[in-house]
């Protein structure tokens, strides 16, 4: 029929029943989500055969009938019985000629089956809806019941909880017994650790700028790769509500070098996202993904969703890309290539992120100061001295048994990705870094940004929180040097920007207004080493976002990170943001809004 | 293994040539030679340690920093001798960075022999390891900054330019001088940048000339200079902008770590010792120190750079970064006209000379003129002799003359502050002795205590200087024929007013140019 209408070639044909003959997956399904015939061109097609489609969302369902289904096998096949309509089956079909299929209906129920043509995508959406409950607990629940300690369900343990008031309680008594020379404590207390956090971190960055020479996967290695021999890597892409980005996600998906067949690419979808299904049933090109809707259950969170993929996976690797994301075209195979040269025990390969828009205002330009050093730096220098990485968001690349093994991610926590990183290390698994960069679209818009940060922030406190439940075990886990490493990098990161503002202000107000009062707790030598604290902080940390971007040849970017400690500022403002929320809704997850900016991902260096 | 065995064997010649200079700078100690500014070191530690003096400004604002910590950590046996020790840690240490770097070269062998030989002959790295000055650090931060930028022009990779800003700011905290350099290394950077851009010009000018000529091509050459600039010299500047607002924000001025007496020793003795106006010597007389002939002083003192000029006749950034340290030193003595260059600013272009061959890509060349570089090495040792011991500045005469003496088993002359400092020793102080360090550090350091002295870094010193007779039991003046008189509190004046206001003072010590009064009742 498809042929006939000149949307399938013999090839094509040829293929997708190797393909659906190997996978196991449906005709229909092969046809629809790998890049064959658009949905548009599909149901016109059937229309003018004389099919009519149906819309399943109006239609009655029993179900009683429909849980004696099994949800991937609805998902594989696309076809699901609705209700008995008298003696007949009535049976939801994406395929009307699916007639195997309807027969083994036919058999289990016993009955003679009644086909209704609908939507590939109104079953998935319904069959999720309906059976997906199994599911999404395990998904919710998996880790907590495993491994409760590893979990961010509980944010404060009671012993946390008792240290931090005994803190608090003992430093008022200090301000009643003494209150400048408590003042000046902690002044220099404050101070010092700031600079101490700072000084770590250009000691990370600086171990870590001594790889850049160092080419993980070399073009020549790449060369050798035969597609026969890659395994099939799994790219989940979770999303909510982003409908304006599923056509620029196609053609970025469709740009990556790895043998389609060997591609399994699952769209997470929420139950209600209604905005973002239509988008996919809209598009007037062929899809090159699998839609999976994820059921309604709290929290409402990312690592929910792909934790519910994984059940749908069927890749030996996996990774997860957002909506926006522009990745090198050779980053899945640099992947795998890295993975056959690394010892057993390492599990994860981190991508490095950048911005493609990165020219388009200061927000943008000052983020890939940030995510330059970031990822260029600070994650190789955490490489090299052997502390747990943090991974970051998007382009990590896992093997899926070991990330089952692990538990997959925290549901309840809102930097899963980060705190994966650290448990993994506990379990002795390691993370490599390859050289391959994912292009992002970098936050171009203040309060978008805060909401955004204030996540990631708010995520560093749930993992730190997390891992120091019980310091002592925490050692044994990661020893010494990775308990250091991870105080001074995921503890010390907020930390450092909830003081920011009150050194500042406490220096701005001490220095303009000169106050008696304000001068009492800045005598002459208090005075000298906040100010070295406070100048020499600030100056580091513009100094690696120079370097960070003079590694990348965005020399036009040097001159902004003067504006560095201004762009903390707003860091911190997230940071109390964050704090606030882990205190009064720690599982929340502030939604990022993406696809504003107005420059387009062709113009980065990648599509030159 | 055998990289093990070698840096094995690098680390015992090292040892061995520490042991060397220890042993000269024990023998000239103890003979009663000292540097100004190992005693001054000397002296602001054992204050640091024993003193009742503000432990934030010695601590935080004693110039130039680098070394100063570096000596106070050394002061743990004896404070005095600690100077004296870390200039032989620390010269050892730079033959030991000097020698590891040429370890991979392909004629490292002919290399370390030259390199060798003038560690251990040449009387500038003599004097520069027993002086317990600071200039060890100077020529070890120097050579890394250097070898770092010229791995930087190689690599073009950012570990290697950041390193470079790193090691360029404490070279400043080390020497100030050398912020100047920020100057003369624009036109290199730019010639980097430009030679690293892929224009199809071969010609450096035709390159130029077509940069300046396309917009693209001109932003991206402005946007890369000045990030390179930015990059290697921000962080020693505002390093050096934050050191200033410390002065200004702990002592009210800005320059207090440069002018003041009680923070930098040079403050006086560049206006003193080092200043023109010394009896020429019949060698300065046929090359004096003055502005064009500079560059022929150090081609003379360092004649290996003839060689590295020669290896380098293709790599025209890296010859400009040798025209840029000439300009430097020239700039120097126009800047600063009266005041004579020190032997380590000479010295850091034979180490200049080790870094340009080792970064070299044309080894070829030195496998024909080894024995020539060796001739040079053995050249360089005679010329740095003969332009050492006619040294402009005295303490430098003085310790390639002690040197000597020593070898020919002739007497030393003992140090005049050694003489008091002696006598001071078996006086029972009580109450103590008020002095001024700005011009007394030399016979506080060479005490070996501060305990028994009152310094101006003190509170009580502005009483015990209005009212000597309660706070003190001695006063050490300052003679008229003293070259620091003049600097300090405590001279012929103040004694004067002393007496006028009926304190009774006796005369208990003298040397030459100090008098220690005991106040009597």
């Amino acid at each position: 029929m498809l042929s006939d209408h000149g949307l399938l070639d013999q090839q094509d044909r040829e293929r997708m029943a190797r393909f659906s003959q190997n996978s196991g997956i449906s005709l229909v399904k092969v046809l629809l989500n790998f890049g064959y015939v658009s949905r548009k061109s599909y149901q016109l097609c059937l229309e003018k055969e004389g099919f009519t489609f149906s819309d399943l969302r109006k239609l009655d369902t029993d179900m009683s009938i429909i849980s004696q289904m099994d949800l991937k096998v609805v998902d594989r096949d696309l076809v699901l019985p609705l209700r008995m309509e008298g003696e007949e089956l009535l049976v939801a079909v994406a395929d009307p000629t699916a007639t195997v299929d309807l027969l083994l209906i036919s058999n289990k129920f016993g009955c003679k089956v009644k086909p209704i043509l609908v939507s590939d995508l109104d079953i998935v959406w319904l069959g999720h809806k309906l059976l997906g409950g199994r599911y999404v607990k395990a998904a919710v629940f998996d880790l907590l019941d495993r491994d409760p300690q590893s979990s961010a369900f509980i944010t404060f343990s009671s012993k946390q909880l008792v240290f931090i008031f005994s803190i608090i309680a003992l430093t008022i008594t200090s301000l009643f017994l003494s209150f400048i020379n408590t003042t000046i404590l902690i002044n220099i207390l404050m101070s010092t650790f700031f600079l101490i956090a700072i000084v770590f971190k250009v000691f990370l960055a600086l171990t870590g700028s001594k790889l850049e020479l160092f080419q993980a996967v070399s073009k020549k290695e790449l060369a050798t790769v035969k597609d026969a021999d890659l395994p099939v890597f799994t790219i989940q892409l979770p999303v909510y509500k982003e409908d304006k980005l599923i056509r620029k996600l196609i053609w970025n998906l469709q740009s990556l070098d790895y043998p389609r067949e060997k591609l399994d690419i699952k769209l997470l979808v929420e139950e209600d996202d209604d905005k973002t299904l239509n988008a996919v049933r809209d598009l007037d090109f062929p899809a090159i993904f699998e839609v999976i809707v994820v059921p309604f259950h709290m929290p409402k969170t990312k690592p929910k969703a792909c934790n519910y993929g994984l059940h749908f996976s069927r890749g030996e690797i996996l990774t997860i890309y957002d909506a926006e994301d522009v990745p090198d075209r050779d980053q899945l195979k640099k992947v795998v290539t890295l993975f056959n040269k690394l010892p057993a025990n390492f599990i994860c390969i981190q991508c490095a992120l950048n911005y493609f828009n990165r020219n388009e205002n200061l927000l943008t330009r000052m983020f890939t100061l940030e995510y330059s050093y970031w990822f260029d730096y600070m994650l190789p220098g955490l490489g090299t001295l052997d502390i747990p990485i943090p991974l970051g968001g998007t382009s990590n690349h896992f093997k899926l048994s070991n990330l089952l093994e692990l538990g997959g991610w925290d549901p309840f926590n809102v930097t899963e990705d980060a705190d994966l990183g650290i448990r993994a290390f506990a379990k002795g698994y390691k993370v490599a870094l390859v050289n391959s960069t994912t292009y992002e679209e970098a936050n171009n818009e203040p309060f978008n940004w805060i909401r955004q940060r204030s996540r990631w922030i708010k995520g560093y406190m749930q993992t730190y929180l997390v891992h120091m439940r019980n310091p002592a075990r925490l050692i044994k886990k990661i020893g010494w040097k990775g308990f250091l490493g991870f105080n001074f990098f995921i503890g010390a990161t907020p930390i450092t920007f909830l003081l920011y503002p009150l050194l500042l202000t406490l220096f701005i107000v001490y220095l303009i207004f000169d106050l008696k009062d304000i001068r009492t707790i800045f005598p002459g030598w208090v005075l000298y080493i906040s100010i070295f604290n406070l100048a020499i902080g600030n100056i580091l940390m513009i100094y690696l976002n120079m370097i960070a971007v003079f590694k990348r040849r965005y020399y036009e970017l040097i001159l902004f990170s003067i504006a560095n400690p201004i762009y903390w500022l707003m860091h911190s403002i997230a940071a109390y943001k964050g704090l606030w929320q882990l205190i009064t809704k720690p599982f929340y997850w502030e939604k990022t809004d993406h696809g504003l900016s107005k420059v387009s991902d062709s113009n980065h260096p990648k599509n030159n | 293994m055998k990289r093990r065995t070698s840096t094995d064997q690098l680390y015992i010649i090292s040892i061995l040539l520490f042991g060397y200079y220890l042993f000269i700078a024990h023998k000239l100690f103890f003979a009663g030679v000292y540097s100004n500014e190992g005693l001054f070191f000397a002296e602001k530690g054992a204050l640091l340690v024993e003193g009742n003096s503000d432990s934030v400004k010695l601590m935080g604002l004693t110039f130039p920093q680098v070394p100063f910590m570096l000596t106070f950590l050394f002061s743990i046996f004896n404070s005095t001798f600690a100077p004296f020790v870390t200039s032989a840690v620390g010269t050892a240490a730079l033959f030991f960075i000097i020698i590891r770097s040429i370890r991979e070269y392909p004629n490292s062998s002919w290399l370390f022999l030259g390199v060798l030989l003038t560690f251990v002959f040449h009387p500038a790295f003599i004097f520069i390891a027993v002086s317990g000055k600071s200039a060890y650090l100077c020529l070890i931060f120097f050579y890394l900054f250097i070898s770092s930028l010229f791995r930087y022009f190689h690599s073009n990779t950012s570990y290697h330019i950041s390193v470079a800003s790193i090691y360029f700011a404490l070279l400043i905290f080390c020497w100030f001088k050398f912020v100047w350099l920020t100057l003369f290394l624009l036109p290199v950077i730019f010639f980097a940048a430009l030679q690293s851009m892929q224009i199809l010009q071969n010609e450096p000018l035709d390159k130029i000339a077509f940069a300046f000529n396309k917009i693209s091509v001109r932003r991206k050459l402005v946007n890369k200079t000045l990030a390179v600039y930015l990059i290697i010299f921000l962080l020693p500047l505002v390093a050096i902008f934050i050191f200033r607002l410390l002065n200004l924000s702990y002592t009210g001025d800005a320059n207090y770590y440069i002018d003041s007496p009680y923070a930098n020793y040079t403050s006086i003795i560049n206006q003193t010792e080092n200043f023109n106006g010394f009896p020429d010597i019949k060698f300065n007389s046929v090359f004096p120190e003055v502005n064009f002939l500079i560059t022929i002083r150090i081609l003379l003192f360092a004649p290996l750079l003839l060689i590295c000029l020669g290896m380098h006749k293709s790599m025209s950034r890296n010859v400009m970064v040798v025209f840029a340290l000439f300009f430097l030193m020239e700039f120097l003595k126009m800047k600063y006209p009266g005041v004579y260059i020190p032997i380590q600013f000479y010295a850091l272009f034979i180490c200049v000379c080790w870094a340009i061959i080792l970064n070299s890509r044309n080894t070829r060349i030195f496998r024909y003129t080894k024995q020539f570089y060796l001739v040079l090495i053995l050249l360089q040792i005679i010329t740095g002799y003969l332009l050492t011991s006619s040294s402009l500045i005295p303490e430098e005469r003085k310790y390639i003359n002690a040197i000597t003496s020593m070898l020919m088993c002739k007497p030393i002359d003992v140090d005049d502050d050694k003489v008091l400092s002696d006598a001071i020793k078996k006086i029972d102080v009580k109450k103590g002795i008020l002095s001024d360090d700005a011009t007394s550090y030399r016979v506080i350091a060479l005490t070996g205590s501060a305990n028994c002295f009152l310094t101006p870094g003190e509170g009580k010193f502005l009483a015990a200087f209005g009212q000597p007779q309660d706070n003190v039991s001695y006063v050490l003046i300052s003679k008229e024929q003293n070259p620091f008189n003049g600097f300090g509190l405590l001279d012929q004046h103040t004694l004067i007013s002393w007496k006028n206001k009926g304190i009774r003072l006796k005369r208990v010590v003298e040397s030459r140019n100090w008098e220690l009064y005991a106040i009597t009742k």
